[in-house]
């Protein structure tokens, strides 16, 4: 708050900041407006991790169910889209706090291999999905017997 | 994929303390508060009311990680937050449940504070 009462001091940028805070606070809390697909939004957060014969992608989708993902493989990119549903119709005016997003929302993530798309396996569990991604044969690692 | 590095479980070294993201909303004879706590199951959660205090703390699933990260975007740990609870919330009729990695707790207000509708008489 020492910002306020340095140097120039104007008291209307403040009132301005005050009202953009508030503006921000009822933008959030619009239920229609779909702000997980704003840019910058990063949803689903994903780990992924690399081994000689898989990748294995994780992303937290808290409130997603299984019906609402579409996960699709292609060469070596992943795409996870999905919606995440409001929980219900609760006007603007009667939140007190509104951190959560809701909306569509979709990610891509290049593996570092193609992918075996027929031994894709996809679970989801307390919130966190889980995809196996098989590399295709012709990546896999294999010895080479050198001949004396 | 061979016995060596089939399912290795890794325990996390490192556990971060982590601050769920909330919608709070008033439901005129309750207030509902909705947490993000993915990876969080059931037996894993502890909601408690303490002295005017709701504390929420959900421990993530230890899971197995192996081979070499591609992409490292979230870390596990323990989500945890306290909120104060006002004096119309009936600290008796608190219920909680967990489902899909998302928390939601009915906060039942007291029957006194309960909008009612009050006839008015115009003399």
């Amino acid at each position: 708050m020492t910002r306020f009462f340095s140097g120039n001091w104007n008291p209307y940028q403040m009132l301005f900041r005050l009202q953009d805070e508030i503006n921000r606070v009822f933008d959030l809390a619009d239920s229609s407006r779909p702000f997980l697909a704003e840019p910058g939004a990063s949803f689903p957060r994903v780990n992924v991790y690399t081994t000689p014969d898989e990748s294995v992608l994780r992303a937290e989708v808290p409130g997603v169910d299984l019906q609402d993902l579409d996960i699709t493989v292609e060469g070596d990119t992943l795409t996870v889209k999905g919606t995440r549903k409001p929980d219900r119709d609760v006007p603007p005016e009667r939140y007190y706090r509104c951190e959560r997003g809701h909306g569509r929302f979709g990610r891509s993530v290049h593996l570092p291999h193609r992918v075996d798309a027929g031994k894709v396996k996809a679970t989801l569990r307390s919130g966190v999905l889980e995809v196996r991604l098989p590399k295709a044969p012709e990546e896999k690692p294999r010895s080479i017997t050198v001949k004396g | 994929m061979t016995k060596e590095n089939e399912r290795q479980v890794v325990r996390h070294e490192r556990r971060v303390d982590l601050t769920p993201p909330v919608d709070i909303y008033d439901e005129g004879d309750k207030v509902i508060l909705i947490a993000d706590m993915p990876g969080v199951n059931p037996e894993a959660l502890e909601v408690r009311y303490e002295r005017g205090q709701l504390m929420i703390h959900g421990r993530q699933e230890d899971w197995s990680e192996y081979g070499s990260p591609v992409l490292s975007e979230f870390e596990i740990g323990d989500y945890r937050r306290t909120f104060t609870v006002g004096e119309d919330i009936d600290p008796a009729h608190i219920t909680a449940e967990i489902k899909n990695g998302v928390l939601r707790i009915n906060l039942a207000k007291v029957e006194a504070r309960k909008p009612q509708k009050i006839a008015v008489t115009v003399k």
